[in-house]
């Protein structure tokens, strides 16, 4: 605290007034009494506060450990490295999907076929929609033909078709192949095994999603419609006015026409669910980038830290930017009534 | 034997005691509070007073947030308005009963101070007094001044310097 110095004009005053008294021994003793009955400890707050921090630090540590292994175990099922989607619940749900990220020719979807131990959810008895993509490396523009013939080969194998091939092999470089195919869902299992097994998985996706209830809801429609056609043509078999007949003959067509309608669109749900899609692309062009492993335990910790502090800090904002004119007008008030103290203050020490 | 903070490595704040920070600001504060009233009387009571209210906020006070003398001076300072503003009422309800007569000020600074002095300080308004006091008397620097008052350090300066320059002017008055 080292003070401004005073202009030297006012030296005479300020030794002057520098020489005021102090206090005197009475008050001085009573102070002085005051203070040994205060000769308590500091409370240790700090320490205490410091503690407080340091457990709670600790617990939310563990806390997000154990969460974040605990909170994945739907993503070991699904087996596949890096893979963001579990693996779906049974068949019976009304839409389901599987997504799988590389990682090795042995990947889990190869092992589901050949192990058994994991299984794509596919009821045969129910109406099914399978979709999959798939990109496989294969070693050489060689290997690249054979391969292609391969899958075609095994399309047919299954029961299926090729809906379309596409084949490119420049002179010099990489080649790919584009294959389009429909295999039974009966044999989709098989279908998966045996494709994966042609090279290297550097992607897949399969999506399945069941079409079991929107196949007999469009079945039980059909089957009202064609109740009412008959209807409207007993009707007007019999006795009616010429503007009966008229309105019946049109109603007749327009159910009719939905008829048809809706005939065609349950053939194409039947169609679509016994033929999957498969997507194929065979490439001899390596992966762009390395897919991240399987994440440890202290990275899904982390993670999971971070997606809580995100959600916290998206929270704050929210209330910050919801609060923000009451923060203002609290300001505000607070900023008058000091203002106002303080003028208060200033006129009651230039009247004292 | 250690606490445990201090093993850890954290650094810990030596606390003073009150007896001592009383007994080294105990001066200081009573001439702050002696130029601010002018009577020796109420400067003793609100000094009393003063250390009462700052053993009983003893527990709240953290040396890191401001020195003991600063923090002392603001409890003074408080404890001074209190009494301005409980004198006013009372004026103010004597001067209804007393038909307005006005009443000698017999207020005293005691020894050590010229006559011509103590009469320029009679003169200045406790606010001109109390700027005084906190930056000649206590030897406070601008800012921890400004801060004591409420003001800007600006304010403060200008504050200064124009109680300084009234009360040459009013001791120059009365001198001669």
């Amino acid at each position: 605290m080292a003070a401004d110095p005073i202009d030297e004009r006012y030296d005479e005053i300020v030794r002057e007034l520098r020489a005021l008294p102090g206090a005197p021994a009475e008050l001085r003793e009573r102070v002085r009494r005051l203070g040994s009955a205060a000769d308590l400890q500091r409370p240790r707050r700090r320490g205490l506060t410091l503690a407080v921090a340091v457990g709670l630090l600790v617990v939310a540590a563990v806390a997000g450990i154990v969460l974040g292994s605990g909170g994945s175990s739907s993503q070991k099922t699904a087996g596949g490295a890096g893979a963001d989607k579990a693996w779906p619940v049974p068949a019976t749900s009304a839409r389901q999907r599987a997504i799988f990220a590389p990682r090795t020719k042995a990947n889990a979807l190869s092992r589901a076929g050949g192990g058994g131990s994991i299984a794509l959810p596919v009821n045969p008895a129910r109406l099914t929609e399978v979709r999959a993509s798939m990109r496989l490396r294969v070693s050489s523009l060689d290997g690249l033909s054979k391969t292609t013939s391969k899958a075609m080969r095994i399309t047919r194998a299954l029961g299926g078709f090729v809906q379309s091939v596409e084949y490119g092999t420049p002179s010099r470089g990489n080649g790919d192949a584009y294959l389009t195919v429909r295999i039974p869902v009966a044999h989709v299992q098989q279908a998966v095994v045996r494709f994966t097994a042609l090279g290297t998985i550097q992607s897949q996706h399969i999506a399945i999603r069941d079409l079991q209830d929107q196949a007999n809801a469009e079945e039980l429609r059909i089957l009202r419609l064609r109740k009412t056609a008959v209807q409207l043509q007993e009707k007007l078999r019999g006795q009616l006015t010429p503007e009966e007949r008229v309105r019946l003959q049109s109603q007749l067509d327009a159910v009719r026409g939905l008829l048809r309608v809706k005939t065609q669109q349950h053939r194409g749900t039947l169609r679509q669910g016994r033929l999957s899609t498969f997507q194929l692309e065979l490439t001899t062009r390596k992966a762009a980038a390395a897919v991240p492993g399987k994440p440890g335990r202290i990275e899904r910790a982390a993670r999971h830290a971070f997606s809580a502090l995100s959600k916290t800090i998206a929270g704050v904002l929210y209330a910050l930017i919801v609060l923000s004119p009451l923060l203002v007008l609290v300001a505000a008030g607070l900023w008058a009534s000091r203002y106002r103290r303080r003028r208060v203050e200033q006129r009651l020490l230039a009247r004292a | 034997m250690s606490s445990w903070p201090a093993r850890m490595g954290v650094r810990v704040t030596a606390w003073p005691s009150f007896a001592a920070i009383a007994e080294e600001h105990l001066d200081a504060v009573y001439r702050y509070l002696l130029l601010m009233t002018r009577d020796r009387t109420t400067a003793e009571d609100l000094t009393s007073e003063t250390f009462e209210k700052a053993f009983r906020s003893w527990r709240r006070f953290d040396p890191r947030r401001a020195a003991p003398r600063t923090w002392l001076c603001q409890i003074a300072r408080s404890a001074a308005l209190d009494h301005f503003r409980s004198e006013e009422r009372r004026r103010r309800r004597e001067t209804r009963y007393a038909s307005g007569a006005p009443q000698a000020d017999e207020r005293s600074l005691g020894e050590g101070l010229s006559p011509s002095l103590e009469a320029a300080l009679a003169e200045l308004s406790a606010g001109e007094r109390e700027v005084v006091a906190l930056r000649v008397l206590l030897e406070f620097d601008g800012r921890t001044a400004a801060r004591v008052l409420g003001i800007s350090p600006t304010a403060c300066s200008t504050r200064l310097s124009r109680a300084l320059q009234k009360l040459e002017e009013k001791v120059r008055d009365h001198g001669s």
